[in-house]
């Protein structure tokens, strides 16, 4: 099964995986939040990308009341269920890396979902710093 | 196996509801005590839909959000009679909430305006449709239920104010479909049913994260340490962020 | 006997030396212990019997009976063994009654004893009546569930054994197999008495065969006695629960070896604690004498019984609200599919059936399916008890066999209306049943003839009524019921229930209009269609029926501005006629202080301020005043 491979040395800090990330993933008619972030590193060497790590065990699947996230078996992420989401917010309180958070404006949580198994942030990185491999 | 809705025939899986195969097919069927995420209700009774077994028998009226779906079932989702049991619900149910804009427009699209019955004396809003109380459930905290029988059942804590089992998650107010549950945030205050709460602020940037008492219920349920869960989602990525950096070796390992 | 009895032939043994040691010629005094003669002082009557008999040293046994069924004439006492019928005694004067009773009629020698006329049944002809058997009352009666009622001890495990309790159950245990059990259920033809009507041997059957979860390495199944009977004017189920406990327990025993049940629970309304005494002593006894628990009477098969108070809610004599409630949760009914019979309490497949249903099973088994398939119509067999109750000269419960009509019972049975009026309908079923009218009479009573008309059997409940109640009221009184029990869970029936009492009250109130009976069409329909459960699916029956055979009434309400009946307060005039003497007794009474007038006058009453109380028309002693219809 492919992975969304992070090279943090080859982050150059443009940011492009964050605008391609929330322009694959809509709320209404506006970019959504992205679901990556590529904090610019000072000295400017770069930036560092952090981004779900789809963890084996995660915390966020355990601690889903109702079973809103779950292991996708095709693309290996953790998929977020809308519909079956009582906006409890404990799945943003448990992560330990912070890559789930939930969106005021849409009443939704957000994290990445690998774009469904073709992931833009991989494709728009100009310095391989994201790959799908 | 097989199945008809208004005469299309679909698939359908062992297990799935009638309102499942519905919807997939695009079929619009207007629900309001329905939520993926929480055992169906079968309450408001908007769901409900006309199934026969032969084609000679007389329809039944079954809520389609729990009628199991069954190979050779002839379902009607858009009767004259069903749009008239929809129209009279959603009339009856605005005499409780004429205030939500929910019902208001359900109502609409099913040529109801005003309610024409006698309104409930001082309507809360409120429509029992028990999401708020499930929901809880599922939280763990139980900390309401309804009270009351009947007409006169109301979503209450125990012995109306011992808030002492609501953990201050929102859930409630967050799946209401009418929004009659008040929550206020002000500064790291929230106040629900009664009682004030004091969400812990970022250890990162002082922005509200959970409430202590929320905190406790999740590392009860999960065995999560507590101390983890007081830093919002940015802040954490922050904190990743560093902690990658000093790994990897990069800008002095400090995120801007 | 309080110890175990040990196998089949020692329960037959006892049996036998129980009838023996019997003298049929002994003389008794059986005094009806039901809960409506206890309320008429009937404890104090034994009692008083009791020390009659000793102080006259007498041998005869006195003996506190389950109910006898007539109600109204309690407290009721029949000797032994001649069966002379006495009624009403104690209520003047409990130490004469007992003494001449004890005087005239026990301490004489058989066929020399002397009657006390005072205490007889009298025919509305005024016939005095001599034996049980020929009151008119009991005689048109078919007493077959009834009969243990009027002679046993219902606290005495002995005297149900001598009287052929348990013996299905040792022909069961002993020679038949639980499907053989099951087979002569189903044959029998036995549909449930809880009100639905469904076969009791097919719902068996499905319990029989459906998957269930294991508990301590075997499958778990229950049978549950629903003893709930919240419907008004019905108390079958009580009787039979106070009169007879061990016939509830004998049929659940035997249910629960055809199904494979190991456990059961009877789930008693707490309103019945007379009821839920008894169970528990029979409960009591059968485990001391092996009949209850494991290897039951040796032969291995293991059931053990509890019972469960309801906590006041009419809901949970529906079947998912029951088994909700016996599971600690609150009653509300779920959805069905799954049906008890496949999940039930705890998840286990369940059969769920009524006390009168259980109580045919010994019945069944001990004389076969074909004797009560001779019983009874084509579509519905055995007998029906029926609360008869309302304005019949006797009300009490009445056992008939299905297809009596509905004349036999009010008329012959129930002796006719009261006070010479006029008969106007009978209502059947409860809330969720329906009035008929006079034209109906000759209706043989049946589970599809009382559906067809535009009623059901519900539970037995059957309530006469008489031109002066009113059709709007009562339809009105049956929402009212019906609101106050929803559940609340869905909302046609916890809204819309409030929509249909809210222009039943404008009805009789007086803003009724063409419109509220169009509305009441609407409305009823959405009701009856999308409820969740028959509570709401049944609710609009009082309403519809009573607009399809009393539309008249409703229309005098609405156009007339007229209760003819003289019932609705907002309809009806107070008005105090020339046959009045003047004796002031209205105008002292009258609350509102609105009635005016000299001694030994007529007197006037000030309809504008009159709150139409009815307190003046019920302390006339001179039938003087008159309710008039219309305001």
């Amino acid at each position: 099964m492919k992975q969304l491979v992070v090279t943090p040395v080859r982050c150059i800090g443009c940011r492009t995986c964050e605008i391609a990330c929330a322009f694959s993933h809509p709320a209404g008619k506006t970019p959504g939040r992205s679901r990556i972030r590529a904090f610019p590193i000072r000295p400017p060497e770069g930036g560092l990308p952090v981004v779900c790590f789809q963890c084996d065990q995660a915390a966020c699947v355990l601690v889903c009341p109702t079973q809103a996230l779950t292991r996708n078996e095709t693309t290996g992420a953790v998929d977020y269920h809308d519909l079956r989401c009582i906006h409890c917010k404990a799945c943003v309180a448990a992560c330990p890396f912070g890559n789930i958070g939930y969106d005021d404006g849409t009443s939704r949580c957000f994290k990445c979902d690998l774009c469904g198994g073709d992931p833009e942030c991989a494709k728009y990185c100009p310095s391989r710093a994201l790959e799908f491999a | 196996m097989i199945l008809t809705i208004n005469g299309r025939p679909l698939a359908a899986r062992p297990g799935e509801t009638l309102l499942q195969v519905a919807r997939r097919a695009g079929i619009d069927l207007p629900t309001l005590c329905h939520h993926e995420g929480l055992e169906a209700w079968g309450g408001c009774r908007l769901c409900v839909v006309e199934m026969r077994r032969h084609p000679d028998e007389a329809p039944k009226v079954v809520p389609s959000c729990l009628q199991a779906a069954e190979d050779g079932l002839r379902v009607e989702t858009h009767t004259e009679n069903l749009l008239r049991i929809r129209a009279t619900l959603l009339d009856l149910l605005l005499t409780r909430a004429p205030g939500s804009e929910l019902i208001r427009r359900l109502a609409l699209e099913h040529g109801v305006g005003d309610t024409t019955f006698v309104p409930q004396a001082e309507p809360s809003n409120c429509i029992l449709c028990t999401l708020c109380t499930r929901a809880c459930a599922a939280v763990g905290a139980f900390a309401i239920s309804t009270a009351g029988r009947g007409a006169e059942g109301e979503i209450s804590l125990p012995f109306v104010d011992d808030a002492d089992a609501c953990v201050g998650c929102g859930s409630c107010a967050a799946v209401c479909p009418t929004g009659c549950i008040e929550l206020k945030d002000e500064g790291l205050a929230r106040t629900i049913w009664g009682r004030t709460f004091q969400r812990v602020p970022c250890e990162v940037s002082g922005e509200p994260t959970i409430t202590r008492e929320h905190a406790a219920l999740l590392s009860k349920r999960t065995g999560l340490p507590t101390d983890g869960f007081f830093v919002t989602d940015e802040g954490r990525r922050r904190q990743t962020a560093d902690t990658i950096a000093a790994l990897v070796g990069v800008g002095e390992g400090r995120a801007a | 006997m309080s110890e175990r009895i040990p196998n089949l032939a020692a329960l037959e043994a006892w049996r036998a030396s129980l009838q023996a040691a019997h003298d049929a010629n002994r003389k008794a005094i059986a005094i009806c212990a039901g809960t409506g003669c206890k309320a008429y002082g009937s404890d104090k009557l034994a009692e008083a019997f009791r020390k009659g008999v000793a102080e006259r040293g007498l041998d005869v046994d006195v003996r506190a009976t389950g109910c006898h069924g007539f109600c109204e004439r309690g407290p009721l006492v029949v000797i032994y063994p001649s069966m002379i019928f006495y009624q009403e005694v104690g209520r003047k004067n409990l130490a004469k009654d007992v003494a001449e009773i004890l005087d005239q009629t026990v301490a004489a020698a058989p066929g020399a004893e002397q009657i006390v006329p005072r205490l007889q049944y009298k025919t509305p002809a005024g016939e005095a009546v001599v034996h049980e058997r020929d009151v008119p009352f009991y005689k048109h009666q078919n007493r077959l569930i009834l009969s243990f009622n009027g002679k046993i001890d219902p606290e005495s495990l002995a005297d149900y054994v001598r009287n052929g309790g348990y013996r299905a159950l040792g022909k069961a245990l002993g020679s038949m197999t639980p499907e053989q059990v099951l087979a002569e259920v189903e044959a029998s033809g036995l549909r449930g008495r809880g009100g639905a009507g469904f076969p009791t041997g097919r719902k068996w059957r499905f319990t029989r065969t459906a998957d269930a979860p294991r508990v301590d390495g075997r499958p778990m199944k229950y049978v549950v006695c629903n003893a709930d009977e919240g419907d008004p004017g019905a108390f079958m189920d009580r009787s039979v629960l106070e009169g007879n406990p061990h016939g509830v327990l004998e049929g659940l025993l035997l249910g629960a070896y055809a199904i494979g049940a190991r456990e059961g629970y009877v789930y008693v309304r707490n309103e019945y604690p007379l009821a839920v005494q008894r169970l528990t002593k029979a409960i009591a006894d059968a485990r001391a004498a092996g009949l209850l628990g494991d290897d039951i009477l040796g032969t291995g098969f293991a059931f053990d019984l509890h019972v469960t108070r309801g906590a006041g809610a009419f809901v949970c004599g529906e079947e998912t609200a029951l088994i909700g409630s016996v599971e600690g949760n609150k009653g509300q009914p779920r959805f069905r599919p799954p049906y008890p019979a496949v999940s039930g309490l705890w998840g286990c497949p369940t059969n769920i059936n009524n006390v009168e249903t259980w109580v045919n099973v010994p019945l069944i088994v001990d004389r076969g399916a074909a004797w009560f398939a001779g019983i009874g119509t084509a579509g519905s067999k055995g007998t029906k008890i029926f609360s008869l109750v309302g304005k019949v000269n006797h009300t009490g419960l009445v056992e008939v066999p299905m297809g009596a009509s509905l004349r036999h019972i009010v008329e012959h049975i129930g002796g006719g209306i009261k006070d010479g009026r006029a008969f106007k309908a009978v209502q059947t079923g409860g809330p969720s049943g329906g009035c008929l009218p006079e034209s109906m009479l000759d209706l043989e009573v049946d589970f599809d003839t009382l559906t067809a008309a535009g009623s059901m059997m519900g539970s037995g409940g059957m309530i006469v009524m008489d031109d002066r109640t009113c059709m709007v009221d009562v339809a009105r009184y049956f929402i009212d019921f019906l609101i106050q029990e929803s559940c609340g869970k869905c909302t046609p029936c916890r809204d819309g229930l409030i929509q249909m009492g809210h222009l039943m009250h404008d009805l009789v109130e007086g803003r009724g209009t063409h419109a509220t009976l169009d509305r009441l069409e609407a409305l009823a329909p959405v009701v009856r269609d999308a409820s969740l459960c028959a509570l709401g699916q049944t609710a609009p029956n009082p309403v519809l029926s009573t607009l399809k055979y009393f539309r008249h009434e409703y229309l005098a309400h609405i156009d007339d501005k007229q209760c003819p009946a003289g019932v609705c307060k907002a309809l009806i005039t107070y008005r105090i006629t020339d046959r009045c003497t003047g004796c002031t007794i209205c105008a002292v009474q009258c609350p509102e202080k609105v009635i005016t007038g000299e001694k030994k006058a007529l007197h006037l009453i000030d309809e504008a301020r009159c709150t139409r109380c009815g307190v003046c028309h019920s302390v006339c002693t001179f039938d003087a005043i008159d309710i008039l219809p219309g305001r």
